[in-house]
């Protein structure tokens, strides 16, 4: 499935494009949300190539889907929202003190000090 | 100016990601067969994404949970540590406005089911899809709808972020417990100890505990996260 990959590709791009172009600190926060999605996402596609059935052992034999990539995207998952909710700490931090989400202010006002 | 330097920064990113994503290389079937023939033996556990994360990795989930301890105290430090001098008071009507009484009265009725099906999610986490992440974030949203409809009775509420931070240290106790629980068997640590006792206890025990332990730890700490960012202002 070709046009998964390049979808996905394109999501990873989108968040870095995200990540390096906005201004605003909250958007760059999500736009790493998005990338966090996208390797997620890209490791599902992968573990699901050699099956089609959820790694539940039942009677009759199926093609399981592998689960290994499942089991470290659960990890991935829980690290992002970490990761996530610890930079939006940072980002309200820096509003409390700045007043201003936007990258470029904040760094005017740092340097003014 | 910062537009250009991101294309052109895309355009590089995609040449070097490209060649990894869209591969058209074969994935190995050997762990899959492995975990296929012996998952269930080893750990008890028919949920395979369970066996590993709690049987052949478990330790990596030791180092997650503490993750997720170290971002919520992180959290609670940036938001509240530094104390609250500088801080503009809101005005009381902006605060409240979202919340109205139909807000109240659906979360209020909804809470419970979304909890009890947490529960569930973490009690059969290994025969079913679930297990101790899945059905902590399911509890966590449950507590977040009761603190969603509260606001009028908030005054009296026993939902405090002491008492859930209380809950969450309880529960990293439990698991260092649990971690402990197989060298006083003669297991080797994190080893299933009811692999030793022979097979009148089922194995799948050990799982079920972790799984509640696990549970326990992330709903808690991802409910302290969602009170402290619904509620900044507030010191409960």
């Amino acid at each position: 499935m070709m046009i998964n990959r390049i979808l996905l590709l394109c999501l990873f791009l989108l968040g870095f494009y995200g990540l390096m172009v906005l201004k605003n600190l909250v958007k760059k926060v999500f736009a790493l949300s998005i990338q966090n999605s996208a390797v997620i996402l890209l490791f599902i596609v992968e573990g699901s190539r050699i099956g089609d059935h959820a790694p539940i052992l039942s009677e009759d034999q199926v093609r399981y889907v592998d689960p290994i990539p499942q089991a470290l995207m659960l990890t991935a998952i829980v690290v992002g929202i970490c990761v996530t909710a610890l930079a939006l700490a940072l980002v309200y931090r820096l509003y409390q003190k700045y007043e201003s989400l936007n990258v470029e202010e904040i760094q005017r006002k740092a340097n003014n000090e | 100016m910062t537009k250009l330097m991101g294309i052109v920064s895309l355009l590089l990113l995609s040449a070097v990601l490209g060649p990894i994503i869209i591969t058209e290389h074969p994935w190995s079937q050997n762990a899959r067969d492995f975990l296929l023939h012996n998952g269930y033996r080893d750990t008890g556990a028919s949920n395979l994404v369970s066996a590993i994360y709690l049987g052949y990795r478990a330790y990596d989930t030791i180092g997650e949970t503490i993750v997720l301890l170290a971002a919520v105290t992180g959290a609670v430090f940036l938001i509240k540590g530094f104390g609250s001098s500088h801080q503009a008071p809101v005005p009381s009507y902006k605060r409240g406005a979202i919340r109205t009484n139909i807000i109240s009265m659906t979360t209020g009725k909804l809470a419970p089911v979304v909890m009890l099906f947490g529960w569930y999610v973490m009690f059969f986490g290994h025969q079913s899809p679930g297990g101790g992440f899945q059905g902590g974030v399911v509890l966590a949203s449950g507590m977040l709808f009761i603190a969603l409809g509260r606001e009028h009775h908030k005054r009296d509420s026993q939902l405090t972020k002491k008492r859930l931070h209380r809950i969450e240290v309880l529960s990293l106790w439990l698991i260092l417990l649990l971690v402990c629980i197989p060298l006083t068997l003669g297991a080797a640590i994190l080893e299933n100890p009811l692999t030793k006792i022979g097979d009148s206890i089922p194995r799948v025990i050990y799982i079920i505990g972790f799984n509640m332990a696990i549970g326990l730890k992330v709903g808690s700490g991802l409910s302290i996260l969602g009170l402290l960012m619904m509620d900044m202002q507030h010191d409960d």
